[in-house]
């Protein structure tokens, strides 16, 4: 077969110029940052079924094949979370994370409805005094999610031990919902982005 | 002209009045922003001063939100003039300082006024903000940077308190145990060496073990007792003067025949090699095999055993036999003393008797040896009948070729050993019969300076039998006892190949 052209050069999504470096050196991210990213991708797949194929889906759509390689790569990605059972002690680089806050932000918006409609929930819930169970699909929410957490967290971890109880756990699930609506909205993007470098900039 | 933009949001609607600065239709000067959240009568309105503070103060509670991690801009302080705080589960608190709101000046003059929003409104009103912000049509020059939050701002995990408790837990340790410490006193450098120390210490280990402790022997005496004798036959000097020996086998003999009680009954026989001094005490003992060693305080021979004094005193083997009627027998030691002629009457006849059969069925190592022993005795007769016929002064003098067991002044030289060596080689070459044939013969022969045979002795019973062939009864030359000696080893092998070497190998 006869190559008539150069190979392809690697191009770069001009997406990622979106969010700015705010004068990062190191090519790695925090520690809280990888956390976080990756709680939130469990939050999306607490509200959401088959999550892995809408995020491969998600990345095509934005074209950021280039940086999110594949479904292997990204759960890779997703191991450097430090309170995995499986961490992987590799470093997650600001390019990837960048990637995965824009198809966060990608996923939330499509959810904004089902977002919106637990918030509203939500608040009938506590304005009539009731327990979160009384709503269905935030209760599934929760109980979906403490499932995930407990699933994949290391336990022997102290920051998971502090979410030893359901009522904690729920917290940092609602928490979490609370970031997931933020990250809907125009400027979620620079929102979740700039929250993860919040505290590790000089 | 007044431009009015609007940004409506399904909780939240913004409304932003104000003038052109040119002619363009971009809202430069900003006359009133009014927020419209549903569920809340009152509108939230107010001039540019408080719609800054109001975006700034969202935003950065939304960051909040997302971080956890608290702004500055959104904290309480006297000079802020709205202050977003959370409250009870998913509601927040809007907090505005007085005459901030453009229709609160009227009636409440010095209170601030909260207003109590849910999530989905509070993210309606940064949607508005934000949405307001991209926005290139109205008032340009307000923005809001999103930024992370630096470094100072953040609150360590840890309270300070308690990241220094550690460190300063163990510098407290470290001095107390100094002080502790401090008082101790330094301990006295004992000098190693000294003379006396030295001799203290090695004066148990130069006595003899077994004899000052005789009841222990159940345990690893065997090892004991073993170096035991080598030490006592290699320090000590033995006796080799052969009436000593006599006397002394004969006192041994008496003294221990005296201290066996009448009724002892053993139900094997036993062996033990002793070492006697040369006033008859004996100053050690050693087992011969495991019987021996397990009946052995059966015997009288741990409690007569005396610890001798002096570590130099002349010693000589021998090697004691209790068989199983209660008889002793004490006889010259073969296996440290070389074979040399036990006088008959020095044993008594009655224990001799024994003697064989305990031999051959105690002592394996030792009936090995004596056979040839006994043999070479026998056989001296013969040898010296026929001796006698060609010089009978040699027999006389020598015992028709036995050997003393000590040769007095053995000879130095290697150079004349080497020649005697030669010499004797092919002497025994020149005299042999050149088609013998059969089993290998060993010989120790004696020479002198000279080359003069002195003495020989069969090694072996082929050799006994051959002797008279290889015609070394005639080499046998009558020399005084006093001349310089050695031995060699003659071996005629099975081939008739004739080997000479050293008895003692070379020096």
């Amino acid at each position: 077969m006869t190559v008539k052209s150069p190979p392809e050069k690697p191009v770069r999504s001009p997406i990622l110029d979106k969010l700015p470096n705010y004068g990062i050196q190191s090519d790695e991210c925090p520690r809280r940052a990888k956390t976080q990213l990756d709680f939130i991708l469990l939050a999306i797949e607490a509200l959401e079924l088959n999550t892995s194929q809408v995020m491969l889906a998600a990345i095509k759509e934005l074209g950021l094949q280039d940086v999110l390689k594949s479904r292997v790569h990204l759960w890779r990605l997703r191991s450097t979370n430090p309170l995995r059972k499986f961490n992987q002690r590799q470093p997650l680089t600001i390019e990837e994370s960048k990637a995965l806050v824009l198809v966060i932000c990608f996923l939330c918006r499509k959810l904004t409805v089902l977002l919106r409609q637990l918030f509203l929930g939500y608040q009938q819930l506590q304005d009539q005094q009731l327990s979160l169970d009384h709503h269905f699909r935030l209760a599934k929410y929760l109980k979906r999610f403490k499932a995930h957490f407990r699933a994949r967290m290391n336990p022997k971890r102290a920051m998971v031990l502090a979410y030893g109880t359901d009522e904690k756990l729920d917290g940092l699930a609602l928490s979490l919902l609370t970031q997931l609506l933020l990250c809907t909205g125009t400027r979620g993007e620079e929102r979740l982005w700039a929250s993860l470098f919040d505290g590790e900039v000089s | 002209m007044t431009i009015q933009r609007q940004y409506v949001l399904p909780n939240c609607s913004l409304v932003l009045e104000g003038l052109s600065a040119d002619t363009s239709n971009q809202l430069s000067i900003l006359a009133n922003a009014e927020f419209k959240l549903v569920g809340i009568e009152q509108p939230i309105s107010g001039g540019m001063e408080f719609f800054k503070a109001l975006i700034n103060a969202v935003s950065a509670y939304c960051q909040r939100l997302i971080s956890g991690l608290d702004h500055p801009e959104h904290t309480a302080s006297q000079s802020s003039l709205v202050v977003v705080e959370p409250d009870d589960g998913q509601y927040h608190r809007l907090t505005f300082k007085s005459g901030v709101l453009a229709d609160s000046s009227d009636t409440e003059t010095s209170e601030a006024q909260t207003i109590k929003i849910s999530t989905v409104q509070l993210f309606d009103m940064a949607e508005a903000i934000d949405q307001f912000c991209a926005d290139s049509q109205a008032l340009p020059d307000v923005s809001m940077p999103l930024a992370p939050l630096p470094r100072k701002y953040v609150k360590p995990a840890e309270p300070l308190v308690q990241r220094a408790l550690p460190p300063l837990l163990g510098v407290g340790t470290l001095a107390v145990a100094a002080l502790g410490l401090f008082f101790l006193p330094v301990p006295e450098l004992a000098e190693p060496g000294e003379p006396q120390n030295a001799a203290a210490l090695e004066e148990p280990v130069s006595t003899d073990p077994v004899a000052s402790d005789p009841p222990d022997l159940s345990e690893g005496a065997a090892s004991d007792a073993t170096e035991t004798v080598s030490d006592q036959s290699s320090e000590p000097r033995a006796i080799t003067d052969n009436a000593q020996l006599a006397a002394l086998q004969q006192q041994v003999q008496q003294q221990i025949e005296d201290a066996l009680s009448e009724d002892t009954a053993l139900e094997q026989p036993l062996s033990y090699q002793i070492s006697v001094a040369d006033d008859g005490d004996i100053v050690s003992y050693n087992h011969l095999d495991d019987a021996s060693l397990e009946n052995l305080d059966s015997t009288p021979l741990p409690t007569l055993t005396y610890i001798p004094v002096g570590a130099s005193e002349a010693v000589a083997t021998f090697e004691v036999t209790f068989a199983t009627d209660g008889t002793v027998e004490v006889s010259t030691d073969q296996s440290v003393v070389t074979p040399e002629t036990v006088i008959p009457d020095v044993v008594p006849s009655e224990v001799e008797i024994t003697a064989p059969e305990e031999d051959q069925t105690v002592q394996p190592e030792a009936s090995q040896e004596n056979p040839s022993e006994d043999t070479s005795n026998q056989s001296s007769t013969p040898t010296k009948s026929a001796n006698s016929t060609s010089e009978v002064a040699t027999a006389d003098l020598v015992q028709a070729g036995e050997l003393s067991a000590f040769i007095t002044t053995p000879i130095q030289d290697v150079d004349r050993i080497y020649t005697l060596n030669q010499e004797l080689r092919r002497t025994i070459i020149n005299n042999r019969d050149p088609d013998r044939s059969g089993p290998e013969a060993r010989y120790r022969i004696r020479l002198d300076e000279e080359g003069n045979v002195t003495g020989y002795k069969a090694a072996n019973d082929i050799a006994e039998q051959d002797a008279a062939s290889f015609k070394i009864p005639d080499l046998v030359k009558p020399t005084p006892g006093d001349q310089p000696q050695l031995d060699f080893l003659v071996v005629i092998d099975d081939d008739n190949v004739v080997e000479v070497s050293p008895w003692d190998g070379w020096p």
